[in-house]
């Protein structure tokens, strides 16, 4: 293997494999994905059951499911449910910036506060999600 | 019946007896053999005018040569099919940059690369620097074969590449992040094909 396309070689795949690691960050950044990735479903979590609570299950065809384990996975500490007549909203703290997860179109950020909110949709009483 | 064992030691006894190739050849076929067992008998003995029969090399095939060249093409198909990937991945996150899916694609390429590229490196450095070393090595079959299946490969990869674009072309796909993945597959395929077979030629290809 002659000395310049050996060199070449590394160089093409050195610079792919680090310009790979600089687009997806380190397993830090993977580990705070997936706590990040946790507190969106927990919060979902959270909702359901208390939409299913308010209406006494009749919105679901399933059985109500307690949500009451769901806690931070990082700090531990539970989440924050704020509750109104007719909306209400629960709340995490994500770790990592949110413009590039479409995943979580739903949510809404006050810097790193991200809020699932809920309305009662008046004539059909239904709870339906707050968009932007 | 006898085995092809017989065959070379009869050949090898008639030679050194003194008959001359056409007789054998002839004894041969009246016995059954066929044309193309009884050449690759005789050819295994030089035709110089030297008693006893001189032995011409034979090309060997090997459970080593299995095992390095079985490696070496495992991890330069799985190192550029994963290249390819990571490349592929890259362009979309540069042109559009809303996926996050494309992470764990991203790990994962870049887990093969490091494990198979020093291989593939290593393997290869060694390989060659056996060869030159003892060039009769260079009769392996194993190694004759893995350098024509990476050919076969690269050159049907190429070809697929080729048929993607102009489909793409007629569907009004080809769009600049099609043409650089397309250019992408091409360029890694091409460089293969084209050290391989340059190799081939060199008789040296590693």
């Amino acid at each position: 293997m002659n000395k310049l396309l050996f060199v070449a070689v590394i160089a093409v795949v050195s610079g792919a494999v680090v310009s790979g690691l600089a687009v997806v960050g380190g397993p830090g950044q993977a580990r705070a994905e997936k706590r990040d990735d946790q507190r969106f479903a927990d919060l979902h979590r959270i909702a359901d059951a208390i939409i299913c609570d308010a209406g006494d299950g009749r919105a679901f065809s399933r059985a109500c499911r307690s949500a009451a384990d769901a806690t931070d996975p990082q700090t531990g500490a539970a989440y924050e449910v704020t509750q109104g007549e007719d909306a209400f909203q629960v709340c995490a703290r994500f770790e990592l910036a949110q413009a590039e997860s479409p995943m979580r179109d739903a949510l809404h950020f006050d810097r790193a506060r991200g809020c699932l909110r809920y309305q009662l949709a008046q004539p059909s009483k239904q709870w339906v999600i707050e968009g932007h | 019946m006898a085995s092809s064992k017989d065959l070379a030691v009869f050949v090898r006894d008639a030679l050194s007896a003194g008959k001359n190739r056409a007789e054998i050849a002839s004894v041969l076929t009246q016995a059954g053999w066929s044309t193309h067992e009884i050449t690759d008998a005789l050819d295994g003995w030089a035709d110089v005018p030297f008693a006893p029969p001189v032995p011409r090399p034979q090309t060997v095939v090997t459970a080593r040569d299995f095992f390095i060249y079985a490696l070496m093409f495992g991890a330069l198909l799985f190192g550029a099919g994963y290249l390819v990937g990571l490349l592929h991945a890259l362009i979309d996150h540069l042109l559009d940059a809303s996926a996050r899916t494309a992470d764990h694609r991203i790990r994962w390429a870049v887990a093969v690369l490091i494990v198979t590229l020093p291989l593939y490196l290593w393997l290869a450095t060694r390989e060659r620097a056996r060869l030159a070393a003892d060039p009769a090595l260079q009769r392996s079959a194993i190694r004759n074969w893995m350098t024509y299946v990476t050919l076969l490969f690269a050159a049907a990869v190429l070809l697929g590449d080729l048929v993607a674009v102009i489909y793409a072309f007629l569907n009004g796909d080809f769009t600049l992040q099609f043409a650089l993945k397309a250019l992408v597959v091409a360029g890694i395929a091409g460089g293969i094909f084209g050290y391989y077979r340059a190799g081939d030629g060199r008789g040296a290809a590693v």
